[in-house]
């Protein structure tokens, strides 16, 4: 198993009195992406925010692995790793799409042909090269989200950190961004995803933490955490004097089962999702920010 | 998709404050509203109230000094009822050289000479400063032109009390002013018999207006600096391998180009409209450098403190309009009451205007403008020291939980 490229280790971060994360330890490893999903106030923000040098822990730490070993994120090199895209687009209304990948791709070292090159490669990613000499303050919310995806990504950094980067957008524009996020698993980035939208974190991870009240609540494959929490599912049994659900608990007995019932019009089973996972573990109130 | 993680590249921390501030710069360049009051705004101000300081002004009881080179009777009757004049605080001085110190000094508002030949029955034509000068009393006012409105109070007070010393009434026919040579100090091409000239109105209000594109610069950029927290930028930038340090570096010395620029466009608006020459080139660019590092430093002070864009917009403007009224930038300090000019002292506004007035017009070379240039770096460096470690917490850090 590869080494990791970001690791929490026992990490806890305090407001005052109030605590935001509490002990996590997670780690995030190359060509794999990781959901991180919790409801408003579980902490993932803090955990984005800590894992990009942003914020300091009050205790454990972060390490970021770098050709010069494992180093804290606020060190230069380490920084130099991370790709971060955050809640907001956070990108220069005034200036052009282009000329914002100049000044974060300039500040990242690359110059030049390279620069050029690869800020077109960024744009042509994120379907945005027609517009790369508009100003971005013309552009709408969803071309400015996958705007700051490719400035995320325009250092081709080891560790990407996507702090829900599909919110609020229409699902041509969250399609493009996912398709983005298959691609950087496929060439080998570590990547994080803070997301609500548990369907497409449940079609795109590869693990998912759920957290809430800043602690870890479990860590697993999607699949996994539903067989875990939520169970294989319910099944419909239609037949010629109406209709039954049960809850499966031996899904072969079950179905064969169910196949025996005299009359049988429709058989249909439901398999719960990783939302199913997020209310079993997470309750059903309605949180606050 | 070509995305390969590769080795991290970093940039140079000088290179990476470069990038960012030319980031700052043009951003500044293509916000037009900052740009009326970084640029355009001093320059009205400073046309206007040149204008105004040009012409006559608010009379009030104005320090005088005397010399009397005549030696007549009738010039010590002058110098006698100028002392006991209760308009004017006259004194006698030693000899010109002295007087014309005192005016430079802001000790006098003018400096009356009384030119051998004010006894004489016809006064000779007196020629002065290789400038010929209409038939006339002996009589030359040395004025500070930022205290135009106190000489021209003076001269309401020295003419009759000449006429009434020379020839026993307090009037006579002609023009009254012909008869006393004005001569404003500093800039301005002083024409003898001519009133404060154009050019001395406009020594004093260009540096104000130098002074309102700094404070306008200063404020433009605490506001960018609160924006980005805002936006957002701030925390992407901020985990770019430039990180803070680089970022705050870069924008305050974007802000103190902005000043520089704005001081070098007013010199030279001075300069090739108003015939203002500076004296001394090298404090000019001295004083415009500490004002810019001062102000530059208030800048991050304000930008560290303020929580919302509002916030350091009414923070900055209600801080610096304090300052700029008391420094100076909008009423002449000689024209406030002596406790509040005192006190006036205390603006770095009043330190920057002594600074660049030393460097335009007044004279008195570095010994007497170094302890402003002190004053103003040492402000930029302490204010930019507390307002750094502020600024440190703009991320999602400050003031409570973040939007986790």
């Amino acid at each position: 198993m590869p080494e990791p490229a970001l690791i929490w280790d026992s990490v806890s971060a305090r407001y005052g009195r109030r605590t935001a994360l509490d002990a996590l330890s997670l780690s995030l490893a190359p060509g794999t992406v990781t959901g991180l999903l919790g409801p408003n106030g579980a902490g993932k923000s803090t955990a984005i925010a800590l894992a990009a040098g942003l914020l300091r822990p009050t205790s454990g730490a972060v390490r970021v692995r770098t050709p010069a070993g494992p180093l804290p994120p606020t060190h230069r090199a380490a920084r130099a790793m991370i790709g971060l895209c955050p809640q907001s687009p956070a990108l220069y209304d005034a200036l052009t799409a282009r000329e914002n990948l100049a000044l974060l791709g300039a500040l990242y070292g690359l110059r030049g042909a390279a620069l050029t090159a690869r800020a077109a490669e960024c744009l042509e990613l994120v379907a945005l090269a027609p517009r790369a000499a508009d100003r971005v303050g013309s552009f709408s919310q969803g071309m400015k989200r996958r705007l700051s995806l490719a400035a995320a990504l325009l250092h081709s950094p080891a560790v990407v950190l996507l702090d829900e980067p599909t919110a609020g957008l229409d699902p041509h524009a969250r399609a493009a961004i996912l398709d983005a996020v298959s691609a950087l698993r496929s060439a080998g980035a570590a990547v994080l995803l803070s997301t609500h939208l548990l369907p497409e974190a449940e079609r795109l991870c590869d693990t998912a933490a759920i957290i809430d009240h800043g602690r870890l609540l479990d860590l697993a494959p999607p699949r996994q955490l539903i067989d875990r929490h939520a169970g294989p599912g319910r099944l419909t049994v239609r037949h010629e004097l109406g209709q039954r659900t049960v809850r499966v608990g031996d899904l072969p007995a079950d179905l064969a089962a169910a196949a025996a019932t005299p009359g049988l019009l429709e058989l249909r089973l439901e398999r719960p999702g990783l939302e199913s996972v997020f209310l079993t573990l997470t309750g059903r109130a309605p949180r606050d920010q | 998709m070509t995305h390969a993680p590769r080795p991290p590249q970093t940039l140079a921390l000088p290179r990476a404050v470069a990038t960012l501030a030319l980031k700052d710069l043009r951003l500044m360049w293509r916000d037009r509203v900052g740009l009326v009051f970084t640029v355009w705004f001093p320059v009205c101000f400073a046309a206007l109230f040149g204008a105004v300081l040009s012409g006559p002004g608010v009379p009030q009881r104005a320090p005088l000094a005397l010399v009397d080179r005549d030696g007549s009777a009738e010039s010590a009757a002058l110098v006698a009822r100028l002392l006991a004049a209760p308009e004017a605080r006259a004194w006698l001085a030693p000899d010109e050289d002295h007087a014309r110190r005192q005016v430079l000094a802001k000790r006098a508002a003018a400096a009356l000479i009384i030119d051998p030949g004010f006894a004489k029955p016809d006064p000779p034509t007196h020629r002065a400063h290789g400038a010929a000068a209409p038939a006339a009393l002996a009589l030359r006012l040395l004025t500070d032109p930022s205290r135009a409105p106190e000489a021209a109070a003076l001269r309401g007070v020295i003419l009759p009390a000449a006429l009434t010393a020379r020839w026993g009434a307090p009037a006579l026919a002609g023009p009254p002013r012909a008869l006393i040579h004005t001569e404003p100090l500093g800039p301005g091409a002083p024409q003898l018999g001519a009133p404060p000239s154009a050019g001395g109105g406009y020594a004093v209000s260009v540096p104000q207006g130098m002074l309102w594109g700094v404070m306008g610069a200063a404020m433009a950029f605490a506001g960018s600096l609160v924006a980005e927290r805002r936006r957002g930028t701030l925390a992407r930038l901020r985990v770019t391998p430039a990180g803070l340090t680089g970022l705050l570096v870069a924008k305050h010395a974007a802000c103190a180009v902005t000043c520089m620029g704005v001081c070098a466009l007013m010199v030279l608006l001075g300069v090739g409209l108003a015939g203002l020459r500076p004296v001394d080139w090298p404090l000019l660019v001295a004083a415009s450098a500490c004002t810019s590092l001062g102000f530059a430093g208030l800048m991050l002070l304000i930008a560290g403190l303020a929580t919302s864009e509002p916030a350091a917009s009414g923070m900055g403007w209600g801080v610096l309009m304090l300052l700029a009224m008391l420094g100076g930038a909008t009423v002449p300090r000689a024209l406030m009451p002596p406790w509040l000019s005192d006190l006036a002292g205390l603006s770095p506004v009043a330190w920057a205007l002594d600074a660049f007035e030393h460097a335009l017009w007044r004279g008195g070379g570095w010994p007497a403008a170094t302890h402003q240039l002190v004053r103003l770096a040492a402000l930029g460096v302490l204010a930019a020291a507390a307002g750094a470690p502020a600024a440190r917490y703009l991320g999602p850090a400050r003031r409570g939980a973040p939007d986790t």
